[in-house]
């Protein structure tokens, strides 16, 4: 039997499940706001740099107070870098780097007993897209950096979120996290002269999106 | 932008409250009690392994007393030898927030260094920090009317400051290429843990905690792994002789670089804490550390580090 006949299989027989479990699917979209930290050429500064992401969920309500859910989607982080021309003067912001991913979310969402709270936390593997620079005050023009940049990362998550419903099924719900990659974003020995070993993608993300239950299940969701 | 974080965090979280402990609540006090025992907690040693709510802080000072610190030496001569004493500080801030009763996250921030406390001291010892946070899971494990055991799951991100002039000589005196007197290296660990808490009675109960963590070390290149063993008994007065104070008394193995200021090495943490058990909502404590500490560079007699902190805990 070829692979695909296998994932084919798979799948069909995972269908009855499905059809049991109380499924939700939605979409979402945020802004984030990242930077790098870690180790940093000397008198550069690496400050935060809003991006956008977005993308679909599939949620798999385990109980009253578990939910736990498959995110993936679109996701640019990166970073400004400014530099310090003399120590007497402001630093200048000089470039800002992006990184396009298409990340992979595994996260679990724990409710309180309102029902409407939750925090979650999980992790999330990311493919990196496209890496590049652009200089500020430039013409625009973009710097490929792929070589340098890790070919995948890890990002751990964690954060706090909220659901309103709208109507009798739909559910509107809004979450605040906070990320950390755990693979160093630069691979090691790559930029030469410069060495900056320990560097990671961090920070914040806020995400709003839509959540609309699968009827397949005979409970309907509270 | 850290600060900013925890600020957004601390609100985030603090909303959740509203619905956080609607129903699980036993009573109206707010400390952790367990079979009647109210327990209070210090820092490093004896941490907590309730599911409450609370902001927790602490500010510390220490010295190591005066020691007589060989020099370096350059041919056949001593230089820089001195008697001298090193400061410690510490700052700590911790946020625990309650999900459920069988969930809570936390997140901590802390800050510690060591310095000299003239001249000499700080060209021979260095300025050394370390500073950083951690942000996590506690879930319940086990739990009967007297026995409380939970995990914990954390990532920790910190970051070392080290002014090394002595190294910074030694370098240039071996033709090291690129020496450096200053290094900032920024480290993070992943981090299981276990925490418990043993009520005997009203006035006695016993604490037990453990943290392993994994990852990058202080030392480039290389990847460690820390951990932490620590046993406490709190002992209450205010149920027995209604005397609002409680002692809490403990004792820590540890190779965390947060509480040795050193790599590759441990050290045994000996705690005393008194504390003011008059309030429901909040305990206020002294408490009076010692442990031994050993000078990087510099071959001596480990010295002693006195410590003493004034710490604060607040539930919600």
């Amino acid at each position: 039997m070829s692979g695909k006949r296998y994932v084919l299989t798979g799948l069909l027989l995972l269908v009855p499940f499905f059809l049991r479990a109380q499924m939700a699917v939605g979409v979402y979209t945020g802004i984030n706001n990242s930077k790098l930290r870690g180790d940093i050429p000397e008198k550069f500064y690496y400050l935060n740099l809003p991006n956008w992401d977005g993308g679909i969920r599939l949620d798999w309500k385990v109980n009253g107070q578990l939910t736990l859910s498959f995110q993936p989607y679109l996701t640019r982080k990166g970073t400004k870098v400014s530099y310090r021309v003399d120590p007497q003067l402001d630093p200048v912001d000089t470039a800002k780097i992006y990184l396009s991913f298409i990340s992979f979310p595994v996260i679990v969402d724990v409710f309180t007993q309102g029902g409407k709270w939750y925090v979650l936390g999980g992790a999330e593997l990311a493919k990196p897209l496209r890496s590049y620079y652009r200089l500020i005050g430039g013409e625009g023009e973009k710097y490929d950096i792929g070589d340098h940049v890790t070919s995948f990362n890890v990002y751990i998550l964690f954060g706090v979120g909220y659901r309103h419903s709208i109507g009798s099924k739909m559910k509107l719900f809004v979450e605040a996290r906070y990320f950390q990659a755990l693979i160093n974003t630069i691979l090691a020995g790559t930029i030469d002269p410069v060495e900056i070993p320990r560097v990671r993608s961090r920070g914040t993300q806020l995400e709003v999106g839509m959540l609309m239950p699968l009827s397949f299940g005979k409970e309907k969701e509270k | 932008m850290r600060r900013w974080w925890l600020i957004g965090m601390f609100i985030l979280f603090s909303a959740l409250s509203m619905t956080a402990q609607t129903d699980t609540v036993v009573c109206s006090v707010r400390k952790p009690v367990l079979k009647g025992h109210s327990y209070h907690f210090g820092e490093k040693v004896g941490e907590s392994p309730f599911l409450n709510s609370y902001l927790a802080g602490s500010i510390g000072l220490g010295n190591t007393g005066t020691m007589n610190i060989p020099g370096i030496i350059v041919g056949e001569q001593e230089i820089l030898s001195f008697l001298g004493e090193l400061t410690f500080f510490n700052a700590y801030l911790d946020y625990r927030q309650r999900v459920n009763d069988w969930l809570a996250l936390f997140v901590t921030y802390q800050l510690v260094g060591r310095v000299g406390t003239d001249v000499p001291s700080i060209l021979v010892d260095g300025l050394n920090s370390l500073s950083g946070g951690s942000i996590g899971w506690l879930f319940r494990v086990y739990h009967t009317d007297r026995f409380l055991l939970t995990g914990s799951l954390s990532l920790q991100n910190m970051s070392g400051s080290f002014f090394d002039i002595v190294g910074y000589i030694n370098d240039l005196l071996d033709s090291v290429p690129d020496p450096q007197a200053s290094q900032r290296i920024p480290v993070m660990n992943g981090g299981l843990g276990w925490k418990a808490a043993w009520t005997l009675n009203e006035s006695v109960g016993f604490l037990t905690d453990g943290d392993i963590f994994y990852g990058e070390s202080f030392v480039r290149g290389a990847r460690d792994i820390y951990f932490s063993f620590g046993i406490a008994v709190d002992i209450d007065l205010k149920p027995e002789y209604n005397v609002p104070l409680g002692f809490n008394m403990g004792y820590t193995f540890s190779s965390l670089p947060q509480n040795t200021l050193m790599e590759f090495d441990h050290t045994n943490i000996l705690s005393l804490r008194f504390v003011y058990t008059g309030s429901n909502d909040y305990d206020l404590g002294l408490q009076f550390s010692f442990y031994r500490y050993e000078l990087d560079n510099i071959e001596v007699r480990r010295p002693w580090v006195r410590n003493t902190a004034l710490n604060f805990r607040m539930y919600f």
